[in-house]
């Protein structure tokens, strides 16, 4: 999903380079280009940097993005933009139920999807979005559960 | 508007440019160098991530230098 996310940047990125060749072709808009050709380019530098930015701001609130399974508790680390993270623990021994869903043709075919997880606690369900492998996941948790409590 | 206008305003607009992304830059890389070293878990990974980001917009903000100063 973060291929997804990121698709727009790159698009960002290499679309002032077909406009512009593109635009060289136009005798008008070349004799344009080469007489600012400087400031083009610094625009172009200045651009590149901002989605440079961009790019990162992105791929952090991914990869800050974290579900620590142990056989005590499960601990969702959810990073919201630069400035907001989100932080959700669920004892083992609360656990009730675990369901996974992977809805649509692209995550099925990513093996991506969600899980809820029922809990015995104040509030009753926990969801963590966009995860890699959630049955293998779901698996994971049920082992560490059983494990912990013994089978039900 | 003469050539000589439309450089002049060119000019004034590329200094802004490059001083407002340079703000900006340092704003959001400490913000980002921050979260890289307090919440990341792998440190061999963070190193090569801040390896990539800083040599790459290093490589864009000397280009970017360079060119202003063509324009000046």
């Amino acid at each position: 999903m973060i291929t997804l996310e990121l698709a727009p940047i790159v698009l960002a990125a290499v679309l002032p380079l077909i406009v512009l060749i593109g635009g060289a072709a136009v005798p008008i808009v070349e004799t344009i280009l080469s007489e600012y050709a400087v400031f083009v380019v610094f625009f172009l530098a200045v651009w590149w940097l901002l989605l440079w930015m961009i790019f990162f701001i992105i791929w952090t609130n991914y990869y800050l993005d974290i579900v620590v399974i142990t056989n005590k508790r499960i601990i969702d680390i959810e990073q919201l933009g630069l400035f907001a993270r989100d932080i959700v623990e669920v004892r083992m021994e609360n656990i009730e139920d675990i369901k996974t869903a992977v809805i649509g043709l692209l995550p099925s075919l990513l093996d991506m999807g969600s899980l809820h997880i029922q809990t015995a606690g104040e509030s009753r369900e926990v969801i963590i979005k966009n995860i890699a492998n959630p049955h293998e996941v779901r698996e994971m948790i049920t082992k560490c559960h059983d494990e912990a409590f013994g089978r039900r | 508007m003469s050539e000589s206008n439309i450089e002049q305003i060119l000019t004034l607009v590329s200094l802004g440019a490059f001083i407002l992304s340079g703000i900006f830059f340092g704003v959001i890389s400490a913000v980002l160098n921050y979260h890289w070293t307090r919440y990341g878990i792998e440190a061999v990974q963070v190193k090569k991530i801040k390896r990539l980001y800083f040599g790459v917009a290093l490589a864009l903000g000397i280009f970017m230098i360079l060119t202003l100063l063509a324009i000046l």
